[in-house]
């Protein structure tokens, strides 16, 4: 009778678990209450709340024992034999031994290396488990082409903030704020860590005022002083016309501009004519509401507008998005102070550099080209399509680990196509996904009870959790990594693959913060704490070297190896922000020169509504599931078991549509079925559905309810990050 | 006997237990529920691998007001909704005690905690028809627990009820019940009410609290802090 500190990854929240085993069986699931994740992202926040309240996990997190335990888990090695594939064919699995599996798997890429070059190989997983070890096969078997799922999730957001202000993931300090506005973020529903829910409330009961923007009136909405009921795709009209009040009045951080942006000018001129009035049209929001927000937003100090997937997904320039929101808090000096915007100090291990040659061939998925901004995650959606197209080059074999591509990957009917013209398919994952279902072998995966990995925590300050398996894999499988190793190994790459796992991790640990993967298994509740977080960074004095320049028109530090070190502000010498100009980039050269706007203006959205499709489809997450991993969980669904296409009162009237009854819904590339939902909390232009449901893989829980919302969309991208949309494609709903 | 028995356990205890949800701060998340079906080793509630039917199932802690169509007012854009956890309310005067023919169900002198003794119940769910606010469940089969079991907690067999104890297994080693300890907006306070001194009974007092169906004067030892 043991009980074990981990983390949990029924969500990628990653939030701290103590997991209580009995004669070698999982028993209980507990709040760690050594976490700073499940605490707040502040750290003296989280040292006086983890004395006073202590730790807390969701739902899905108590729930995931039957994650563990769903008899429906992949358990061996299986084979195909029904050369056949699609979407209601059975693939007549064999049962095979792990060792001929690799073996088989190991003939075909050497066969193919030989054949079509390295290249030929694509790598699709998750973005935060063993994704170094995948990483680093990639690399030495020569191909470029690994993708992590960034691009379904939060690359723009990562892209967006990091040209802005250097930092790929700031995080709001609500805890402490008098003022919060969130853009299409529902952090009280898709409450991705358990600090979330606790610091939002304890902002509120603090008395900040909280505004959320977003076309449905979600659980956060509930909460919420006022729901702003914006129409789909046009957040950067919202913060046009707010700066251009915030601006227009005077009420800006001068200040704080002067010193630390570039380009307010340029964005005062574009702002000068978005009044409210002009986007009261455009976005739905009274004019007279936008005016008075934007003073309220100016006024209250500290205040902080964040935004996650829900504004950005559904614009064909995302990372815009995303840069127009963070100049909300530029203008209003909302930067690294208590209650703003915060920039993470974040630490964590650090992958071993190989010493290979990289590859040569060019990237499918054309990032850093076609996509000049995306992140090393690549661009899922255009590796996709290159599968399909074989352009630039045919890809031959895919492996994917992990992830539910044909679900997720927005176009459900190409991501099939796509699997079915590759010559091998193998699938990693614990259930018979509806990607594993067009595999030509299945390696049973690990939940998060068998397995290890490294946590570089969500909060503004340094902390590394570490996931440890607290019992072995239940059915003797291979945990993932371990399949790399001994895929890495069959392939003859054994010289660099020549370790175990804990080997790589606590190398990792030593080179990224000094410490052994024993002892950070030692540390209270397996939790490296590395620092405090600390406001203002940007202002931080540093040390110039006698041989540094400083750059007489920009006030750029460079020291003698030509690397820019910090910037003279006001005769001071100080880090600045991670930006090419050490300041933040309200006007960003770096866009101008790869053809897009400097600053974030208002774009129309990539889909309006027409004649023939007159509704914006939206999707969301909330409390009760992930994505499409959850559904055959029974705890789960007995409380949400069934996705309904939420129309709004009106609109359903119009279409003599009543509640409960079975519609169509029908894009430009698929239609499909679900019930009907009709109610107050949506827009009238727009019909929405819970993300995940629609099944015909999995189980026998998950198949069958509800509707496969991956299937509408056509697969669009953001030019500048490679973000994938997944909102707001438009559609027609009938009767059925 | 009976009598005598309903006189004891009207009394005042030297201890009450009592929880207060304070409602501003309940987001409707549903942890309290699942803390406690992971907790008290509840069945998982299926019938031939299919979920069974609403009704049969077992859920000692419940949220009303978070799912679709529950508890929304007001038409778009203005509009509300709330949410209002609910479990056993350990009443002072239960209605369900008074019921039981065989004595199976009581309320605990020395704590207030009302419970169900699984050996001596016959499974006639009076008590359940005389609780007023459907906290009692019923094993209509054997359970399927699927998954294994909490040591701490015992199984319960077919053909007896079953509801909140409080985690009483838990605060006899100086814990908080599951659900209290993990409630992602810290909505959840247990404590003892008959120690005036105590957060529940501060809460209570100082920011005005009310029970559910407080008329039918079931004292419930349950409050719930305004919104």
């Amino acid at each position: 009778d043991y009980w074990v500190p981990t983390c949990c990854n029924i969500c990628g929240g990653q939030c701290g678990v103590l997991i209580n085993v009995v004669n070698g069986r999982v028993v209980n699931i507990v709040p760690n209450p050594d976490n700073p994740n499940n605490i707040s992202n502040i750290s003296s926040d989280f040292e006086r709340k983890r004395k006073s309240e202590g730790s807390r996990i969701c739902m899905k997190s108590k729930a995931g024992i039957m994650q563990l335990y769903d008899p429906d888990r992949v358990k061996q090695c299986l084979k195909r034999t029904n050369p056949e594939k699609g979407r209601d064919v059975d693939p007549k699995w064999v049962e095979i031994p792990y060792e001929q599996a690799v073996k088989e798997i190991a003939a075909k890429l050497k066969e193919q290396k030989e054949k079509y070059g390295p290249e030929s190989l694509a790598w699709f997983s998750e973005d935060h488990s063993f994704t170094h070890i995948q990483e680093d096969f990639c690399l030495v078997h020569g191909t470029p082409n690994y993708m992590q799922h960034g691009s379904l999730c939060d690359s723009a957001r990562r892209s967006g903030f990091t040209l802005l202000l250097g930092h790929e993931r700031p995080l709001s300090d609500l805890a402490n704020t008098k003022y919060m506005m969130l853009f299409g973020w529902n952090p009280l529903g898709a409450s991705k860590w358990m600090y979330l829910p606790s610091i939002l409330i304890d902002g509120l009961l603090n008395g900040a005022k909280l505004v959320t923007v977003t076309p449905c009136f979600d659980a956060t909405a509930a909460k919420a002083h006022e729901w702003l009921p914006i129409r789909m795709g046009t957040d950067t009209a919202l913060v046009a016309a707010m700066s251009n009040v915030i601006v227009g009045e005077n009420l800006h951080d001068r200040d704080f501009v002067r010193k630390w942006t570039i380009g307010f000018d340029k964005y005062s001129e574009y702002v000068k004519d978005k009044t409210p009035e002009w986007a009261e049209p455009i976005t739905g929001i009274p004019s007279e509401t936008i005016r008075r927000i934007a003073r309220e937003f100016a006024i209250s100090k500290p205040a902080v507008a964040d935004i996650w997937s829900g504004a950005y997904m559904n614009h064909n320039h995302a990372a815009q998005v995303v840069r127009a929101v963070g100049v909300l808090n530029a203008i209003t000096g909302n930067i690294d102070k208590p209650g703003t915007l915060m920039i993470p100090d974040r630490r964590g291990g650090v992958r071993r550099s190989l010493n290979v040659p990289r590859p040569k061939a060019e990237f499918i998925d054309k990032r850093g080209t076609k996509y000049p901004f995306a992140t090393n995650q690549g661009v899922f959606i255009e590796a996709r399509d290159a599968m399909l197209t074989g352009q630039p080059y045919q890809v031959r074999s895919v492996i994917i680990v992990f992830d539910n591509f044909v679900m997720t990957c927005p176009n459900t009917q190409k991501s099939i196509e796509a699997l079915k013209k590759m010559e091998m398919v193998v699938v990693v994952d614990t259930m018979m996904s509806e990607t594993a279902l067009m595999a030509d072998y299945v390696i049973p995966g690990t939940t998060y009870f068998e397995r290890y990995d490294l946590n570089t925590h969500w909060v503004t300050f340094p902390c590394v959790g570490l996931r440890q398996p607290v019992i072995p894999p239940i059915f003797g499988q291979k945990p993932e990594y371990q399949f790399v190793i001994d895929l890495a190994q069959e392939m003859g790459y054994g010289e660099h693959f020549n370790f175990s796992y804990e080997q790589y991790l606590s190398d990792e640990l030593k080179r990224g913060i000094g410490i052994t993967l024993e002892e950070l298994k030692a540390l209270p509740g397996a939790v490296w704490i590395g620092g405090k977080t600390r406001y203002e960074k940007y202002n931080e004095k540093i040390v110039v070297p006698s041989n540094a320049t400083v750059d007489p028109q920009t006030g750029l530090i460079i020291d003698s190896g030509g690397s820019v070190i910090g910037v003279m502000i006001d005769g001071d010498a100080v880090r600045g922000f991670n930006t090419a100009t050490r300041k933040i980039a309200i006007y960003d050269q770096r866009l101008v020169d790869k053809g897009f706007d400097g600053l974030p203006v208002y774009m129309e959205p990539w889909e309006k509504p027409s004649a023939e499709y007159p509704f914006y489809l939206t999707t969301w997450r909330d409390m009760h599931h992930t994505h499409t991993r959850t559904q055959n969980n029974p705890w789960l669904m007995a409380i949400y078991g069934e996705n309904s296409l939420w129309i709004n009162t009106e609109t359903a009237s119009k279409l003599d549509i009543e509640d409960g009854d079975l519609v169509w819904v029908e894009s430009r590339v698929s239609k499909d079925k679900i019930k009907a939902h009709v109610t107050e909390r949506i827009r009238p232009d727009t019909v929405g559905m819970y993300r995940g449901f629609g099944h015909w893989g999995f189980g026998k829980i998950a198949r069958g309810k509800g509707c496969n919302d991956g299937q509408f969309l056509s697969g669009v991208s953001d030019p500048i990050s490679g973000q994938g949309l997944s909102k707001g494609v438009t559609v027609k709903v009938y009767k059925a | 006997m009976l009598s005598k028995l309903t006189k004891v356990q009207a009394a005042e205890a030297p201890k009450q237990y009592g929880m207060v949800i304070d409602l501003r701060r309940c987001i409707g998340c549903h942890a309290c529920s699942m803390a406690c079906k992971l907790e008290n080793n509840q069945p998982t509630g299926l019938v031939d691998g299919e979920l069974e039917t609403p009704n049969r199932r077992i859920n000692w802690s419940i949220v009303l007001g978070r799912e679709d169509g529950e508890q929304e007012k007001g038409k778009y854009p203005l509009l509300s909704k709330r949410f209002l956890p609910r479990t056993c309310m350990h009443c002072i005067d239960p209605p369900c005690t008074k019921v039981c023919p065989v004595d199976a169900t009581y309320r605990r002198p020395e704590d207030g905690i009302v419970v169900v003794n699984y050996d001596r119940c016959i499974g006639c769910r009076y008590c359940m028809s005389a609780c007023p606010y459907g906290a009692r469940y019923f094993n209509w089969k054997k359970p399927d627990l699927g998954r294994p079991e909490n040591p701490q907690v015992p199984v319960r067999p077919v053909g007896v009820v079953e509801k909140c104890t409080f985690c009483k297994h838990r605060i006899e080693r100086g814990l908080e019940p599951a659900c209290v300890e993990t409630c992602l907006g810290r909505a959840r306070i247990f404590g003892e009410l008959s120690d005036p001194n105590s957060k529940v009974s501060k809460l209570i007092r100082e920011r005005g609290a009310f029970r559910l169906l407080e008329d039918y004067d079931t004292k419930p030892s349950w409050y719930y802090l305004p919104w």
